[in-house]
């Protein structure tokens, strides 16, 4: 009996691609570039026409804000603690086509991430040191490859759940941190969005671009993957597309989840089941039904939540990834 | 623009998007792996032209993520998933054609090259697309059923017996080998 290896070799040893397949493949991605920047161009034509209206009736009634100076609030507000920074935040840097929101993680045993939600997806992480308005970091791991750089910032705790930061370069006295170059002061202004906080209401980034429409068996783990925020809660959601998911907020999506597991898609239904984290037991479900695509989320009503989680009736995603899945 | 950047030999290059040099290396990922994708995209669907257009949609989903390549722990388990999450889906879209009894394009094409031996091709006809899916899966990629029942939507139970099933359609092939 012939075994699947050989047959798989038998039936494809005189299968290749056609000559050109890399040809082929540019053309299409050419194909997705032009008509992703129609998309964008349209989009674009819409917020002038809608900024347009804005400012005109902004004159009209004499209410023009203040502009605001660059570095303002900087090492201003509270000075930083440990209690005061612990958590997840999100600054929403959304401009043109590829919006880029920037995540910071600071942890309670003194570990960081910034530029992701997590260590893996991080471009800098490691250990943060706290001394009045500075923070300083020491980097030991991530996508800037920046093994041993310290660099630092300046900011406070202006409310609670915003914080105003600036870069002030690396202790020697350069902008860049092992391969990434950020101008000195460069200022960063986050929400905390886990644990939640006041100011999280504020956060409508609205990236997702799946198409509108009821989530169905088609949907795939790998079209939602990313990051997301259950809407008005400090609920942060994280989508692997292998279908595994983690699930918590108190700001420890990276350390300690209080819930991961997997997820399964069905017609209108996505269902969370607990592979046994720590805060909820194996099996336990949260069952997001009626679940559909919608201006740039994900919206439907928790129906079962045997976890316990607190997220009860309609709900809403906000997705915080910048790449569009 | 990010306030983030990367410095490649003297040059400033936004990150993570990193046009110039990711580009560079989507082109080296898809000369290395499009051939073995390509094959196993024929394995399954029996079609060149198929497993082509399948083939490419798989790269241009990765491509888009390619600025984040580095979150994908394994974009070779990425891109054949993708690949064959579009097989389930153009499965599932043509079933529902049928239902509603509307023409669907058939493009016969099913193992019929000429180089092909008669005798592999009566095989390979004999195990049904979704046979061939879970055995492409579990036998050639090494998935376990649980991880193969996640990328076909079905339950592993289901994979298990797909398996089985395409391997007795095989076994029943006695001599195709030798032949």
């Amino acid at each position: 009996m012939p075994d699947v290896q050989e047959v798989f070799r038998m039936a494809t040893q005189k299968v290749r691609p056609d000559p050109g397949a890399m040809e082929r493949q540019s053309q299409t991605q050419r194909r997705r570039v032009v008509r992703q920047r129609a998309g964008g161009y349209a989009l674009l034509a819409v917020l002038v026409v809608a900024g347009a209206v804005i400012a005109i009736t902004a004159v009209g009634r004499n209410e023009v804000e203040p502009a605001s100076e660059p570095g303002e609030g900087v090492a201003v507000g509270a000075p930083l603690t440990v209690e005061a920074l612990q958590g997840i935040w999100f600054e929403d840097r959304g401009t043109g086509r590829w919006p880029e929101p920037m995540m910071a993680r600071f942890g309670p045993d003194g570990s960081f991430s910034l530029g992701g939600g997590t260590a893996e997806d991080a471009w800098t992480s490691g250990t943060y040191e706290l001394e009045g308005h500075t923070i300083r970091f020491t980097v030991s791991g991530g996508a800037c490859a920046a093994n041993g750089a310290v660099f630092t910032w300046v900011g406070g705790i202006v409310a609670e759940g915003r914080l105003e930061t600036e870069h002030r370069g690396t202790v020697d006295g350069g902008n860049s941190v092992g391969n990434c170059g950020i101008p000195i002061g460069e200022p960063y202004n986050f929400t905390r969005v886990s644990p939640s906080s006041p100011a999280a209401a504020d956060v409508q980034p609205g990236y997702f671009t799946g198409t509108p429409g009821p989530i169905s068996e088609e949907t795939d783990s790998i079209d939602l993957q990313g990051l997301w925020l259950v809407e008005g809660t400090g609920h942060l959601l994280q989508v692997e597309w292998t279908g595994r998911y983690r699930f918590d907020d108190a700001g420890q999506l990276a350390e300690a989840p209080r819930d991961a597991g997997s997820l399964e898609i069905g017609r209108r239904t996505l269902t969370f089941t607990s592979g046994g984290a720590a805060g909820c037991a194996e099996g336990d479900v949260l069952v997001l039904s009626n679940a559909r695509v919608e201006d740039g989320g994900i919206e439907g009503t928790v129906s079962e939540d045997s976890c316990g989680r607190g997220i009860d009736g309609p709900v809403r995603l906000l997705y915080l990834d910048a790449v569009t899945p | 623009m990010h306030p983030w950047f990367v410095q490649a030999e003297g040059e400033v290059v936004e990150f993570p998007s990193k046009p110039v040099e990711a580009w560079a290396r989507f082109d080296d990922f898809f000369e290395e792996e499009h051939e073995r994708l390509y094959k196993a995209l024929y394995f399954v669907t029996g079609n060149r032209q198929d497993a082509e257009e399948l083939m490419q949609d798989a790269f241009l989903k990765l491509w888009e993520r390619w600025g984040e390549i580095h979150r994908i722990s394994d974009p070779v388990g990425y891109l054949f998933r993708v690949a064959l999450n579009g097989f389930r889906m153009r499965r599932r879209r043509a079933a529902m054609a049928i239902r509603k009894v509307l023409p669907v394009a058939e493009r016969r094409d099913e193992f019929l090259d000429a180089e092909m031996r008669v005798d592999v091709r009566r095989l390979l006809l004999e195990v049904t697309p979704r046979q061939r899916a879970a055995l492409l899966l579990t036998d050639l990629l090494g998935y376990p059923s649980e991880e193969a029942a996640r990328i076909l939507r079905v339950r592993p139970s289901t994979v298990r017996a797909l398996a089985t099933q395409g391997r007795r359609a095989l076994r029943g092939m006695e001599g195709a080998r030798d032949a």
